[in-house]
């Protein structure tokens, strides 16, 4: 061991160990460090145990202390300082045999820096190597770190308390939420339910937290719940939303739907939180719709009714089989395509354009439009259509339902075109009516003007007067003929009775009726045919005869000088047919070039100040071109102005091959003179004796012998008992009316051919339709009119030489004295056909049946015998149209239909009186007219 | 660098401008720390981004930003959590400045995570000293600056200081002429 010995200067011992405390032997103090000089001040000499104390080690014997003895220990001095506070040194002893004194060296310890400040001691009072202040720094150092914990610890709780205030607050929440919450574990185990879940469920907490979820759905649904959930554990989706349906512990089945968010504990575990709702409400309701939605797609199917739905671009979404079958094109063909590219034109793409504007202002409505379908027929549909609405309550699109109403569009445009006729015709009747009213008011004021000039004033009744009566019934009664006429036509009720006919005869028949009117205006009357014109064709003669008559009476009527020509022509034969061309031109008044659009409508003529001029009503134009429409053809006309008029037409007729056997066929129509008629043998039934009158009077002037019947009855056993050549038949008789005896007539074979020509006072289409049904060949219409009987008998009689139409002119009867008051016997005038006789006997027949007629009704209607009423009257009617008293037709009629289904006679009786005084005052009248 | 130094910048934004804006400032600053622990070592990077998140959100230079952190870090981090080792460096501002070198040094031990910057004194005079600054860490003169003002407000000294080299202008280090 070294003992070499150190000796160490006391600046060096201060500088090493600045707390340092230097003690003798005597245990006196000799030196102190600097440093320890600061906390007391220690006088050199002074004794060692009165300023210190020894606290370890403990020493033993304090008598006789060897501090040698402490040599190797640790060794804690203590002492106080002048403020009396407490100080504590560590260090060591040794002894020092140089000086012979025993040195301690160390420094005070502190169990903070601030107790070192306290002691006014600075980092630089510590030597270098002491590491006292380092440890105040570390123990510092601590206590911040304590500060850090501390603060932490507060932070931790301060979070734990807000975690366990949230988590309660949230299982409050949960407890008391109306919804189903609920967890699972990673096995589909529930871990957690709320009280909502037991109740929803019906099972006990208890009892879910042992079992799965999967346990509650509905059996068919837990394989795609399962591998939905899967799903979303296997790829960590966070939140998924799914809708499924459950069985609760009773068996009832709900629906919920669910938001199941997914999380993961740190040691991994995954769980899944649902939070559900029960939606069995809301499926019902959905289900519910979705049956409404099939049953009106059933029902729009089943309607025949397409449905198309498009989306903003008309890009077509769904459609149903309708239509498809609509519009031509399959499923796969509409789906994806723009329905407007692939139906509309231009214009009904611009047409839609505005439509898809209006839906996606939320607008709804109908329209009809055409399409093209996929054939590119034109077709005309019918589309409802709306906007339709995502969930969100934004337009996608729109929804239509379509109607093909091709077939009601064309029966619309017809109405339309049906509808404008209409009106035109209704304006052109509202004028006919204006001037029919003024056609006539002009002939009754001169009837009613100048019968009652002629009852006051005996020398007003002069032949001028006369004639102008005569005029002015005879317009009246051609007005009321071309109405019938017309009404027949339009209604469809005139068919062509196709007969054999000779055209030369009823040509020359035509020409001979109206030569002498042309003789009257000084008018040349051709009529020029062609002998290539087959002698006898098979068509309706009658028909022929009315457009000719119709065409050569305008021809002359408008012509007052030079011609009017008839010019027929056969401008082309085939085997079997013959096309004949018919021509009646003139050199009249001509029809400006504007009216000849217009004058074959119904009620017009070609310039309305003819009709005042020229009279006439204003259809004879119109029948005739409709006649000729019967016949497939159509009438043409051209005419100059001052110059004349022509107008053609043609008719093909099939020509009657077997001349020579014309004696077996029917007899060809023709119009002949009433020698022709000579011999003829006619049963007439008719149970009215002034019909009678009337009648036998006409036939009697052609030498036919007549046969009366009072009833259908008593027909039958005359044509039982007589042979006849025709049966002239009323149609309302009593005992057996005109329809059984045209029935019984034609049942018996042996009468198969016998002509029959009903006769009616009644204007109605359905008994003439009805009679000729039955087996009549014709139907007249009283009274009974001398020409059309004539021409109606000569249809029936065949012969080849034609001669005039017997002219009653020359026999007219000298009338000038007849006083004509509020009757007329212009009718029985022209019955006579010139017998003064005759007339007479006719006033003295109506004046004695007349009366008894009124009194049959009379005791009829008092004794409610209301049909026999009707009867009375329909005969009472006859006679008194036979006297022209038309103005009581309206009552008349009113007696006889109101009688057929009344059973009270308050109604009958006002209209009866009313009839009676008239008449009462008309027999005074007619018995003036007797006596003259 | 520590925790206590974030800690302290915690409390600098929060007692000058409120709860809210240091808040703000840590969102500014992208920095996903609740609690700065003091003697845990965090990444220079964290200080710098706050400092940087001051700066921008108060409108302020990063060196005044700083030099106000050095002041607060001497008169209210270091007294108010180290009290009296503050005191202890010693009684006067000098003294202080003189033991600084041996304070660091023994810094160095106590915090073997840290490191902790190096400073060396020359020029010792009456009223003045050369203060020499090494660091690893660059743009902190600054924050030196600001320990100086800080220092001589704790010892109610009037101080002025300016940099007479620096590791801007190629020096090694950056040495500030300290006057009291």
């Amino acid at each position: 061991m070294n003992t070499q010995k150190i000796i160490i200067d006391l600046p060096f011992l201060h500088r090493l160990f600045p707390f340092h405390l230097l003690i003798d032997r005597q245990l006196k103090i000799r030196s102190s460090g600097k440093s320890l000089q600061v906390i007391r001040e220690i006088e050199f000499g002074a004794d060692f145990f009165s300023l210190f104390t020894i606290s370890r080690p403990r020493l033993l014997d304090l008598q006789s202390v060897d501090l040698a003895s402490l040599k190797g220990q640790l060794v804690i001095l203590e002492f106080l300082s002048t403020q009396e506070k407490k100080y504590t040194l560590r260090g060591q002893i040794d002894y020092l045999e140089k000086e012979a004194s025993f040195l301690f060296t160390g420094s005070p310890w502190f169990s903070s820096m601030d107790e070192l400040i306290a002691s006014n001691l600075t980092l630089h009072n510590f030597a270098l190597h002491d590491p006292m202040i380092d440890l105040l720094h570390v123990l510092k150092t601590q206590d911040i770190t304590m500060d850090d914990v501390q603060m932490l610890l507060r932070k931790v709780n301060k979070h734990n308390d807000i975690l366990i205030e949230s988590e309660l607050k949230y299982r409050s929440i949960v407890e008391k939420a109306t919804d189903i919450i609920y967890t699972i574990n990673a096995d589909g185990f529930f871990t957690y339910v709320n009280e909502v879940t037991e109740r929803m469920t019906a099972y006990s907490q208890t009892e879910l937290l042992t079992m799965r979820y999967v346990d509650l759905i509905r059996p068919d649904y837990r394989k795609k719940a399962v591998a939905f959930y899967l799903k979303q554990i296997r790829k960590k989706i966070q939140s998924t939303y799914f809708e499924l349906p459950l069985i609760t512990k009773s068996g009832k089945g709900i629906w919920i739907e669910q938001s199941v968010q997914i999380s993961q504990s740190n040691k991994d575990k995954i769980e899944l939180t649902a939070l559900a709702i029960d939606i069995s409400s809301r499926k019902h309701n959905e289900m519910s719709l979705k049956i409404q939605e099939e049953k009106y797609r059933n029902i729009i199917t089943n309607m025949n009714l397409g449905l198309l739905e498009v989306d903003l671009d008309h890009n077509i979404q769904t459609t149903n089989e309708i239509f498809c079958k609509l519009s031509g094109f399959s499923q796969q063909e509409l789906i994806g395509k723009r329905a407007i590219d692939l139906l509309l034109d231009q214009e009904s793409k611009d047409f839609l354009a505005n439509k898809q504007n209006q839906r996606e202002h939320g607008k709804s409505d109908m329209y009809s439009i055409p399409i093209r379908n996929k054939n590119g027929e034109k077709r005309w549909w019918l589309i409802s259509g709306a906007p339709q609405f995502n969930d969100n309550g934004e337009i996608v699109g729109s929804i239509g339902v379509h109607l093909d109403i091709t077939d009601q569009k064309k029966l619309e445009e017809e109405l339309v075109q049906a509808k404008i006729k209409a009106e035109d015709s209704s304006k052109a009747k509202e004028f006919f009516l204006a001037t029919m009213s003024h056609e006539i008011r002009t002939p009754l004021n001169a009837i009613v003007g100048l019968s009652d000039l002629m009852q006051m004033d005996k020398n007003a009744i002069s032949e001028d007067n006369i004639k102008i009566l005569n005029f002015s019934s005879k317009n009246l009664h051609a007005l009321i003929t071309g109405i019938l006429d017309l009404t027949k036509i339009d209604a469809g009720k005139i068919e062509l009775i196709k007969n054999n006919f000779n055209l030369h005869a009823l040509l020359e028949s035509v020409r001979l009726s109206f030569k002498a009117s042309c003789d009257d205006k000084n008018i040349d009357l051709r009529l020029e045919m062609s002998d290539k014109i087959p002698k006898i064709l098979i068509g309706d003669e009658l028909r022929l005869s009315q457009i000719l008559n119709n065409l050569i009476s305008n021809a002359i009527k408008f012509t007052s000088k030079g011609f009017v020509k008839i010019r027929v022509e056969c401008p082309m034969q085939e085997k079997d047919t013959a096309r004949i061309l018919f021509t009646i031109s003139d050199s009249g008044i001509g029809i400006r070039k504007k009216n000849l659009k217009t004058i074959f409508r119904a009620f017009e003529q070609a310039d309305r100040n003819i009709v005042r001029q020229f009279g006439g009503t204003g259809l004879g134009l119109s029948i005739t071109q409709k006649l000729i429409h019967l016949h497939g053809s159509e009438i043409y006309v051209t005419s100059k102005l001052n110059k004349g008029s022509v107008f053609t037409f043609h008719i093909d007729y099939p020509i009657f091959m077997h001349n020579e056997e014309m004696g077996n066929v029917k007899p060809v129509v023709n119009f002949l003179h009433g020698d022709s008629l000579i011999g003829k043998r006619i049963l007439l039934v008719e149970d009215n004796q002034v019909n009678h009158l009337i009648a036998v009077s006409y036939l009697n002037h052609w030498n036919i012998i007549t046969d009366i019947a009072n009833n259908g009855k008593e027909a039958i056993e005359k044509l039982e008992m007589h042979s006849y050549d025709l049966v002239l038949l009323d149609i309302f008789m009593p005992v057996m009316d005109g329809f059984e005896t045209t029935k019984k007539i034609r049942h018996n074979p042996a009468w198969k051919t016998l002509p029959i020509i009903a006769l009616t006072a009644s204007a109605e289409v359905n008994l003439i339709d009805k009679i000729i049904r039955l087996g009549a060949n014709l139907c007249l219409t009283k009274p009974l009119d001398s020409k059309e009987l004539f021409q109606a008998l000569c249809s029936f009689f065949v012969q080849e030489q034609t001669k005039e139409l017997p002219s009653t002119n020359s026999k007219k009867i000298n009338t000038s004295k007849v006083k004509m008051p509020s009757l007329s016997l212009q009718k029985i005038e022209d019955a006579s056909l010139g017998s003064l006789k005759f007339l007479q006997e006719m006033i003295a027949l109506l004046l004695l049946e007349i009366p008894q007629t009124i009194q049959e009704a009379e005791d009829q209607l008092r004794h409610k015998n209301f049909l026999s009423f009707s009867a009375t009257i329909h005969k009472l009617k006859n006679n008194l149209l036979m006297l022209s008293m038309d103005y009581l037709r309206e009552d008349l009629n009113f007696l006889e239909e109101h009688a057929k289904v009344t059973n009270v006679s308050t109604k009958l009786r006002p209209v009866f009186k009313r009839l009676k005084e008239c008449w009462e005052v008309s027999a005074l009248e007619l018995k003036g007219m007797q006596t003259l | 660098m520590y925790g206590i130094i974030n800690r302290a910048i915690e409390d600098l934004v929060k007692e000058n401008f409120g709860e809210e804006k240091w808040l703000v400032i840590k969102e500014l600053s992208g920095i996903d720390v609740d609690f700065f622990i003091s003697h845990e070592p965090y990444d220079d990077a964290i200080t710098y981004q706050l400092a940087g998140a001051i700066s921008a959100e108060m409108d302020m230079h990063i060196d005044a930003v700083l030099g106000l952190l050095g002041e607060w870090w001497v008169l209210r981090t270091g007294m108010e959590k180290y009290g009296g080792l503050m005191k202890a460096g010693g009684s006067n501002l000098k003294e202080f400045l003189i033991n600084l070198p041996s304070f660091h040094s023994r810094v160095m031990l106590m915090y073997p995570k840290l490191s902790p910057p190096e400073f060396q004194v020359s020029h010792v005079e009456e009223n003045g000293l050369y203060l020499h600054y090494h660091s690893q860490r660059i743009g902190l003169k600054a924050f030196v600056g600001g320990l100086l003002s800080g220092l001589g407000k704790l010892y109610s000294s009037p101080i002025s200081f300016h940099l007479i080299q620096s590791r801007d202008e190629g020096a090694t280090h950056e040495i500030f002429k300290v006057n009291w």
